[in-house]
């Protein structure tokens, strides 16, 4: 029973364990691919490529997560502002 | 003894200030250099980067009237002439005794238009400046002979005055090391780490036809380099200030392998421990001239691979195949060094779509942490330039302060429309392929440098949100 467990059940279970895992970094890379696709077409369109380029060399993906944290802190005052008109 | 303010005027005037404050984090090094002779000379100096403080032209004016200065010294490249234009005028207007003097590519090039069309600007100071300024100075303040100052353009009875170029200087070490918190007050910073720049040398041997980099000086070809202990000294003087990070802003940092590698190793020696970045050419790069760059502290390599059609690259007069772009920047990654950007160049004036998009896909399939997609700009004055003023292209005398784009003026160039289009395509498909972005996670997990990047980006939210 014991060899049966090692040589077949723990390895498929290990295999199916390590498949699933792979394939869920998988999902949420490319469900981040889409996001960052969008986000950047968005940032492209409102601050220009050339700014995107700046952010991004002053500290690769974290320039661009404060360009992001930026764009949001305008559009939440943007809606405060339209509500208090 | 003057008092002097020197401006480095701001490209365009932008309302989100934030945004504008971080557009550039490259300190002015000419003016640093020039204030500094100055301040050696007795004279009273202050710098006003206008780009990263984010003034507007009134805030810059509220500040140069603070400082009172009796000269003021502009350094306007054409994206910034408009400013600058606008500041000297305003200057001029408050003070019709202040002394106006343009320094920089446009004065070098173009003083009979600027001292033709702008009444208020009183000089033009061309070429290099850190021999001649200071002996300006102590002539327009004693009122001396003008026309003993190399360099100087002027007017004179309703004529343009145009005194000789200045010389070239060869001897860099005798140019002194700015303090350039004494000159600024503003702390440059790039990521978290307080951050400046610095040149080796001046000048570059090869010949690229869109470049500009030897029209100030007017040194076609001629390398000029510090020596390893002047460069030392200035990095020793660096640290004991608390930089922790610096570019090299050399013309052609990597031109003399040997030199790169004696520096690099001195840097070792003297446990210079902050962190640096560079530009380098495609074919001045071994492994082992990497390895020590890396082992000196080097973090990130810009490389110029402009194209990937043999065809554009000799256009450009490159010198380089795109078979080499491909082995340096594997020898760059066996190296260590962690940062390998790589700078293209699209739209030149008979490039054909399918040459474009090959030049986008190949920067893709290159294994780079950063991509740059440029259209062809003509600078004013190099060979491009003087190219489409030959073939009735442009007109020098009305298109002498324009920044221009080989797309827009050459009717043979895909649009321009079209290429912004498939450049800004192909970057956002850069950034964010998934396989780049599993990789850009390793890199962070085994890179400190960026992990401290990610946690002072934690701890300022944390702040913000502290408020």
């Amino acid at each position: 029973m014991a060899s049966i467990w090692k040589s077949y059940i723990l390895p498929a279970f290990i295999t199916i364990l390590f498949s699933a895992f792979s394939i869920l970094i998988a999902l949420v890379l490319i469900r981040f691919s889409w996001f960052l696709r969008r986000t950047l077409e968005h940032l492209i369109k409102k601050y220009g490529r050339d700014t995107i380029v700046k952010f991004f060399l002053q500290g690769n993906f974290k320039g661009l997560i404060e360009l992001f944290l930026l764009d949001l802190r305008e559009k939440k005052s943007l809606r405060v502002r339209a509500s208090q008109r | 003894m003057a008092r002097i303010v020197l401006i480095n005027p701001a490209p365009f005037i932008e309302n989100d200030i934030e945004i504008k404050a971080r557009q550039t984090s490259w300190p002015p090094l000419g003016l640093l250099y020039n204030g500094q002779i100055l301040r050696q000379e007795g004279h009273e100096v202050k710098i006003l980067d206008q780009d990263v403080s984010g003034y507007s032209s009134d805030e810059v004016m509220k500040w140069i009237k603070q400082k009172k200065p009796e000269i003021l010294g502009l350094s306007p490249l054409t994206v910034s002439l408009e400013s600058a234009l606008q500041i000297a005028k305003m200057a001029k207007e408050w003070n019709e005794a202040l002394i106006i003097v343009f320094g920089n590519i446009l004065a070098t090039l173009c003083y009979k238009q600027l001292l033709e069309s702008y009444e208020f600007i009183d000089y033009c100071l061309r070429g290099e400046t850190e021999s001649t300024f200071p002996q300006f100075i102590n002539t327009v303040t004693q009122a001396g002979d003008l026309q003993a100052i190399l360099g100087l353009s002027y007017r004179k009875e309703g004529l343009i005055i145009s005194n000789p170029a200045p010389p070239l200087n060869r001897n860099l070490d005798a140019i002194p090391i700015p303090d350039r918190e004494a000159l600024i007050d503003f702390d440059y910073k790039m990521g978290s780490h307080k951050f400046t720049i610095l040149a080796t040398s001046r000048g570059c041997p090869f010949k690229c036809k869109f470049c500009g980099v030897h029209l100030v000086s007017n040194s076609r070809g001629i390398w000029r380099p510090r020596s390893i202990k002047n460069v030392l000294s200035e990095l020793q003087f660096l640290q004991s200030r608390g930089y922790e990070e610096f570019s090299f802003v050399d013309d052609c940092f990597t031109v003399n392998p040997k030199r790169t590698v004696q520096l690099c190793q001195k840097m070792r020696q003297e446990k210079i421990e902050m962190i640096w970045s560079c530009e380098g050419r495609i074919d001045q790069g071994t492994q082992e001239i990497f390895r020590t760059m890396y082992e000196a502290n080097c973090h990130s390599l810009l490389l110029g691979i402009e194209s990937a059609n043999q065809r554009i690259l000799d256009y450009y007069n490159k010198q380089i195949t795109p078979e080499m772009s491909k082995k340096v920047i594997s020898n760059v990654k066996k190296a260590g060094i962690e940062n390998v950007a790589g700078l293209f160049v699209v739209g030149s004036p008979d490039e054909t779509l399918s040459e474009i998009i090959h030049t986008l896909k190949f920067g893709l399939e290159l294994d780079l942490t950063f991509i740059q997609y440029q259209l062809l700009h003509v600078l004013l004055g190099s060979e491009i330039w003087n190219e489409a003023v030959e073939k009735g292209l442009i007109n020098e005398d009305k298109d002498w302060n324009r920044y221009l784009i080989a797309a827009d003026i050459y009717p043979t160039a895909v649009k321009r429309e079209i290429i912004e289009n498939l450049i800004n395509k192909a970057f956002i498909e850069f950034l964010a392929r998934p396989k780049f972005l599993l990789k850009e996670v390793f890199r962070t997990a085994k890179s400190p440098y960026r992990l401290q990047n990610l946690f002072s980006l934690t701890e300022k939210k944390s702040k913000q949100e502290g408020r």
